[in-house]
């Protein structure tokens, strides 16, 4: 082939995939700009939001370079238990119920930043789309942002922000089949600096900020909590990477957790010293399984899948909004 | 003054409790006066009212003794009628029903489990994993559920198309 054919070949080549390859910068900036706002801007808004089979209307707070926080304000539809005959179950809903309300009764803080890794990581696993959509949320223009994935088993997000200040306004989560799972869009917003500040004076009061009952350790502190070498897992899901390890505090233990993430997704393993045999009592309602010669405990509730078992010692706690057939392949990989 | 003296002396004249000497003075007043022999007379009256009231008291003795034979007159009773009588008392029948009642009650409620604190771990870890995806609006929180439960997706997607209904009439 002559010298010339091949340069006019290369330069097409470049030429064409030079828009791609922009395009696909852009989106990653979009998606900065957006995590920027989310961090820059002042607002106070309200806000509905559903999960599962639950809708609130709530209250969202954030003064610029502060938490966000939020509170509920009513709740529009409520789950209903699903077993009303089996005791332990209703049992544990109320519980549920109670500390849930608990909560609810006080603002929450709310992070909602991506981390620059979790940016990059989203990059590589996820393809980001941006358009300009125009229709009004909260009075606001509107672009969408959808985040989808490169690999089976993994949601779709879809992000509408405002045009003007890239500030989020609607968030919809689909499943793997494209179900609608969740979303939130705000229903009122306010950036007007004096308003923000007025609102956050009259609730700031009423915020009580609950100290974190857990904090970043190295490798080696968790060796030292353990007592041996931190077990982690050789089997990982696609694109999913060690993010950081925890060191927790609850009731005089301290257990390990070591958080994995995609980008999107998150799940975490908990490692903890064993201090007496489990039983079939501390796990009722879940199903046991065996995975070698380990017994091992799995539950679902709501999006969360786990697993519990014990191993040399520690006692395992997997969860995380995962496909069931891979975490049985990092319970194994544990396991050996 | 005599007269008076001799009234006061009544009572221990019938106990028999004088001395010869005012005894024989107060027989010879009561010889010659009315109002001291009616007076005495009342009060021998009113003696023999009160002796006919008063039962003599068993002397400890007897009462031993009266028990004894009883004791061996009267059939021995079982260890066994012994327990069936106290226990099917009423107070005791009572009192243990609401005793039952109240250890079945604590130990439904407390649930005793040979290592209670693991399963308010397992409890705190699936509350921290939650609470850590729903405060990130940023991140998923969506998966195919494990085979053996199920989410009723069908008032997930009335739920969301109310939302989506609210939302358009906005």
């Amino acid at each position: 082939m002559p010298r010339q054919i091949k340069t006019l070949l290369f330069i097409l080549s470049i030429v064409t995939f030079l828009p791609l390859c922009q395009t696909i910068s852009a989106d990653i900036d979009i998606l900065k700009e957006i995590v920027e706002a989310e961090h820059e801007l002042s607002y106070v808004g309200v806000r509905l939001r559903t999960s599962g089979s639950r809708t609130v209307e709530e209250m969202v707070i954030h003064e610029s370079k502060k938490d966000t926080y939020r509170k509920i304000i009513s709740i529009l539809g409520e789950e209903k238990s699903i077993d009303e005959g089996n005791r332990d179950r209703r049992d544990r809903d109320r519980r549920r119920g109670r500390e849930r309300e608990d909560r609810e009764e006080r603002w929450e803080r709310q992070r909602s930043q991506f981390s620059i890794s979790e940016i990059r990581l989203i990059a590589e696993n996820y393809e980001l789309e941006h358009k300009r959509w125009g229709e009004k949320i909260a009075g606001y223009k509107t672009d969408i942002l959808i985040i989808k994935p490169k690999f089976e088993g993994r949601p779709t997000k879809y992000i509408y922000f405002a045009h003007e200040n890239r500030l989020i306004l609607k968030v919809q989560d689909l499943d793997a089949a494209s179900v609608l799972r969740g979303m939130f869009v705000y229903t009122r917003i306010s950036f007007n600096p004096d308003t923000v500040s007025k609102k956050w004076d009259e609730f700031s009061e009423e915020i009580r900020v609950r100290p974190r009952t857990y904090g970043i350790i190295s490798i080696n502190d968790a060796n030292k909590i353990l007592k041996k070498k931190l077990i982690q897992p050789t089997y990982l899901p696609s694109g999913f990477q060690l993010q950081r390890v925890y060191k927790h505090s609850y009731r005089g233990r301290h257990p390990v957790r070591l958080k994995y993430t995609d980008g999107l997704l998150d799940f975490n393993i908990f490692e903890t010293l064993e201090k007496e045999g489990s039983t079939d009592r501390d796990h009722r309602g879940w199903t046991k399984v065996a995975v070698g010669d380990t017994t091992v405990f799995k539950h679902s509730r709501g999006s969360t899948n786990a697993f519990s078992w014990s191993n040399k010692d520690i006692r395992f706690f997997l969860a995380g909004p995962i496909p069931s057939t891979e975490m049985e392949k990092i319970v194994e990989s544990i396991l050996q | 003054m005599k007269h008076h003296k001799i009234q006061n002396q009544l009572s221990a004249y019938l106990d028999n409790e004088l001395k010869p000497e005012v005894r024989r003075m107060v027989e010879m007043h009561l010889i010659d006066c009315q109002d001291c022999k009616d007076m005495l007379e009342d009060f021998q009256h009113n003696r023999q009212q009160i002796s006919d009231l008063i039962h003599p008291a068993p002397s400890m003795k007897n009462a031993v003794l009266a028990m004894i034979q009883e004791a061996e007159t009267t059939p021995r009773k079982g260890l066994l009628s012994i327990i069936r009588q106290w226990v099917f008392q009423p107070f005791t029948v009572g009192a243990t029903a609401f005793s039952t009642i109240c250890l079945i009650i604590a130990l439904f409620y407390m649930n005793p489990s040979p290592n209670p604190q693991y399963d308010e771990l397992l409890e705190y870890y699936f509350g921290f994993q939650t609470e850590e995806i729903s405060n990130n609006p940023l991140k998923s929180n969506v998966v195919v559920p494990l085979s053996n439960e199920t989410i009723d997706t069908e008032e997930i997607i009335e739920d969301s198309d109310a939302l989506f209904d609210f939302f358009m009439s906005e």
